[in-house]
């Protein structure tokens, strides 16, 4: 409210002082020679001096008069004959009195006239001074005025900044909280979602390379009177694309093979805690079981036998067939570890 | 948790203290029984035993000449407990002064529990309540050899059931002469 | 260039079995059911046999926990014998084992062929012949019952044993009370001994053939033991005060009881030929329901010493005593499952008095089955299975449940207030 009040207020000073300094411009450059021939300081001081000398003349003069009057006295007293003598003297003084009366009243009034000039100038030097003075007070007032402005706003700033900043960070945080968040649900979400899809994605697999292998049949069929060039070049894009598959297919089967175990996995009742056996399993090209046996036993004969028979039962894995040609071979031999987790 | 088993053997207690003080003249025993039942929870196994309505009646004359057997003859505990409740002391007193007076009598104390538990322990456990009315017995001034303790534990139930009446009827020590 | 060659083979090999080796995929979930099993009328020449065979091995196998016999409508096809078998048929029915068998008379007896095939596997892995007579086709089956159950779980199957338990009528003065032993499905049951006062905690001698028991029929708790064939018996112990809770020591030669005769109750070792007499506790509080440990070098028993009844383990060679119980208030009548890595007890929990089983190595307790007011665990010789006593109603029922706790089952009833089962050891 009070910055407000104050902001307000900033626009007649402003005019003032724009108005004092277009003053200024003016007087100076009309006054200018002048000020400089007579500074301020010598003419105060010369005009104090012209008005002492003025009033001890007066002075010396009434003194004079008196003792002239007494001479005369004495004279007329003493002698006679020195009547028109004195007489001629008093006229010769009356007229230089008269005289030096003039003389002093024109000097005088000169004089006066001269401190009032000199005073009229000496005012106006002191109303341009006294003007220049608030000006620069003005100035100075508006340059702290600026400045406290200034100095507010870059503290208001500074606030507004350190407060952004700290709101920034919050919010950074916040952000990069929400993000983790989001990242791990997101990762969740992938894995599940991967794992969902895993069946979905050899599905399409199969589809696609039960397409390919359409594609690649007419192609042949049609590449037949063609010579083998576009064949390579198909050739090396294949295994660029199973290159990158492979992997792909690999986690499906695996997911595939892990869920039909499961399913098919009956845990017999009083399996000790930890219980774990590994089922060493071989299978043919097309998925099909070839061997399946204890590799490493639990020591229980029943759990054993559930892990071996859970295979049996899921068998076979025709997915096998899904996976791209070169890797299938790597995936035709390896363990299950029957573990329970969640037991109990 | 017991609450409720308590009501209703108070009303049974109260019902019954109010009966036996119709019937019987000599009653005190019996009403000092069922006033008990209803503080000590434990009332509704003298209210269905038989043993205990008739035996106000006798009372009076037994303490009078201890040439007869005390009329009383089993008295009730709490749940898992062996201590002698104030109000079954008095018969108690009058079985000792009885095998007091006559030295060639003799009684088998049989203790007897709850089901709840296990059997072997509980055996145990009426045997624990048998001897605390042996060891007042003796203090009584009631010759050893004239009191044996013998233990059924839950083997030989008052009443049968699940419930705190059946409980409670059964957490008990018998004298067997 | 043979060098290289040679160089080349045995990198070979050796990387081979590590490519193989690569991939574990670890299977972390199943399925906590019993494992379907078909057990197929047996195909009987002439008139049908008085009992049916195949119903009393599936009965059988269906209370181990272990496997659930398909219902015999499911069947499409009824081979007799493996060669009849087409796989794909039980398969189907999603039969992970499959038990045929056909009998021919013999005299009065008869002669089963029976064999047991792993349908998963499309496999034969049993092939037997029993002769039986005609008052032993119970038996038979139960015979065949264990030899299945063997050759699936590994474990011996303890269907051809016995359990003896005490029955009782009436209330009050008249209440008449008999012990009696059966075949462990319940069946076949013979009174041991009749009497108007009590009977109490019989329990099996190691070979089978005799037990111990506590009768009141003298009108004072005594321990008796008596030949279960022959009907004879013995008075072992008639001390002042309690004699209670016997139990036999592995070898056969002591028994373990509890005696009050110098005062409290508390354990003692009897030397069954010399009768001698050794006291092993001594505290003024209640010792009783002693267990031998499978190895009979440590005694199991419950004490108040606490306060209330707990589980108290007493080194036989040291005298050490350790507390193993600390589960709760109350937990009692303790036994060893035959690995002596386990002990079976009461434990009164939230859920009142319940079977629990406590693992020794870790002393975690866990109740097993949801029978209330349980009483009187007794483990299977091979561990399997414990029976129980429990309530229905006001009588008191047989009960069994899985070692583990997850399968449950009531045993037919006999009449009256049946309590005290004592399951006996192999008996062949």
């Amino acid at each position: 409210m009070a910055r407000h009040h104050r902001r307000d207020g900033y626009g007649l000073p402003l005019l003032l002082a724009i108005g004092l300094h277009l003053g200024l411009l003016v007087i100076s450059v009309i006054r200018f020679p002048a000020a400089e021939d007579a500074p301020p300081s010598q003419a105060i001081v010369q005009a104090t001096l012209v008005r002492a000398e003025t009033a001890t003349d007066r002075a010396q003069q009434a003194e004079a008069q008196r003792q002239a009057q007494q001479a005369a006295q004495e004279e007329a007293e003493r002698q006679a004959e020195a009547e028109r003598q004195r007489q001629a003297e008093e006229a010769a003084r009356e007229q230089a009195r008269r005289d030096a009366e003039r003389a002093a009243a024109e000097a005088e009034r000169r004089a006066e006239e001269a401190a009032r000039q000199e005073a009229e100038r000496q005012a106006a030097q002191r109303r341009r001074q006294e003007e220049a003075r608030r000006q620069r007070e003005a100035e100075e007032q508006r340059r702290r005025e600026a400045e406290e402005a200034a100095r507010e706003a870059r503290e208001a700033e500074e606030r507004r900044q350190r407060e952004a900043e700290a709101e920034r960070q919050r919010q950074a945080e916040e952000e990069a909280r929400r993000q983790r968040e989001a990242e791990e649900r997101r990762r969740r979400e992938a894995e599940e979602e991967a794992r969902r899809q895993a069946e979905e994605e050899a599905r399409r697999r199969r589809e696609a390379e039960q397409r390919r292998r359409q594609e690649e049949a007419a192609r042949r069929a049609s590449e037949a009177a063609q010579q083998s060039l576009d064949q390579a070049i198909a050739g090396e894009a294949e295994a660029v694309a199973n290159a990158r598959q492979a992997q792909e297919a690999a986690n499906g089967f695996i997911a595939l093979v892990r869920r039909a175990v499961e399913q098919a996995w009956v845990i017999p009742p009083n399996v000790r805690d930890g219980a774990t056996a590994e089922i060493a399993v071989r299978l043919g090209p097309s998925g099909e079981l070839f061997a399946a046996r204890v590799g490493r036993s639990s020591g229980d004969g029943a759990f054993d036998r559930s892990a071996l028979q859970a295979v049996e039962s899921a068998a076979p894995f025709a997915e096998l067939r899904e996976l791209p040609a070169s890797v299938q071979r790597q995936y035709r031999e390896f363990n299950l570890r029957f573990r329970p987790g969640d037991i109990r | 948790m017991q609450l409720k088993p308590y009501v209703r053997s108070l009303a049974v207690a109260a019902s019954l203290a109010v009966m036996a003080g119709c019937s019987s003249t000599g009653g005190t025993q019996d009403g000092t029984m069922d006033g008990t039942a209803g503080s000590g929870g434990v009332g509704t196994g003298t209210a269905g035993s038989g043993q205990v309505s008739g035996s106000g009646l006798g009372e009076g004359a037994a303490q009078m000449a201890s040439s007869r057997i005390p009329e009383v003859r089993t008295i009730y505990f709490a749940f898992d407990s062996d201590a002698i409740r104030p109000e079954f002391q008095s018969v108690l007193e009058a079985h000792a002064g009885f095998l007091r007076a006559n030295p060639g009598a003799e009684v088998i104390l049989q203790g007897h529990t709850d089901e709840r538990g296990t059997r072997e322990y509980n055996l145990a456990l009426g045997e624990r309540r048998a001897g605390a009315v042996e060891r007042f017995l003796n203090v009584q001034g009631v010759s050893p050899s004239q009191v044996e303790v013998v233990s059924y534990g839950e083997e030989r139930p008052a009443a049968r059931g699940s419930n705190e009446e059946a409980y409670a009827q059964n957490r008990r020590v018998v004298f067997a002469y | 260039m043979r060098a290289l060659m040679t160089v080349w083979l045995v990198a070979l090999l050796l990387c081979a079995p590590l490519a193989q080796a690569d991939l574990t995929i670890d299977i972390t979930r199943g399925n906590e059911r019993a494992t379907p099993i078909a057990v197929v009328p047996f195909a009987a020449e002439g008139a049908a046999l008085p009992v049916d065979l195949a119903r009393v091995v599936a009965d059988d196998l269906e209370r181990s926990g272990y496997f659930a016999p398909l219902e015999r409508e499911a069947m499409f096809a009824r081979p007799s014998r493996a060669e009849d078998v087409t796989f794909g048929d039980w398969q189907a029915l999603d039969a992970r084992y499959l038990v045929v068998a056909r009998v021919a008379r013999q005299g009065d007896g008869v002669e089963i062929r029976y064999e047991l095939l792993d349908v998963t596997g499309e496999s034969r892995m049993l092939g037997e012949r029993i002769t039986a007579g005609a008052d032993q086709l119970r038996a038979a089956a139960h015979r065949i019952s264990d030899q299945v159950f063997e050759a699936i779980t590994g474990i011996r199957g303890a269907f051809s044993t016995r359990i003896a338990y005490v029955t009782s009528q009436g209330v009050g003065e008249d209440t008449a009370y008999q012990l009696y032993v059966a075949d462990a499905d319940g069946r076949n049951s013979q009174q041991v001994l009749s009497s108007d006062q009590p009977i109490m905690s019989p329990t099996w001698s190691p070979d089978g053939g005799k037990l111990a028991y506590v009768s009141f029929e003298t009108g004072r708790p005594a321990i008796y033991v008596q030949e279960v064939a022959s009907g004879r018996r013995a008075r072992l112990t008639s001390f002042e005060g309690l004699n209670s809770a016997p139990a036999w020591s592995p070898d056969g030669r002591r028994l373990a009881m509890a005696l009050s005769r110098d005062g409290q109750p508390e354990i003692y070792v009897m030397d069954i030929g010399s009768r001698q007499l050794q006291r092993i506790t001594r505290s003024p509080s209640i010792e009783t329901e002693p267990a031998w440990a499978p190895d009979g070098d440590s005694l199991l028993y419950t004490s108040d010493r606490s306060g209330g009844p707990q589980l108290y383990r007493h080194d036989l060679a040291s005298g050490e005593v350790e507390r193993l119980t600390y589960t709760g208030a109350y937990n009692a009548r303790g036994r060893f499952g035959p690995d002596g890595e386990a002990i079976f007890l009461i434990h009164r929990g939230a859920n009142g008095y319940r079977v629990a089983r406590q693992d020794l190595e870790s002393g975690r307790l866990v109740e097993l089955g949801d029978a209330r007011h349980a009483e009187s665990p007794s483990v299977a010789p091979n561990g399997t299975m414990v029976i129980f006593a429990t309530q229905q109603g006001s009588n008191g029922v047989l009960g069994a449940v899985s070692a583990d706790g997850r399968a449950s089952f009531r045993l037919p009833a006999a009449q009256g207030d049946v309590r005290e089962p004592a399951w006996s050891p192999f008996l062949n």
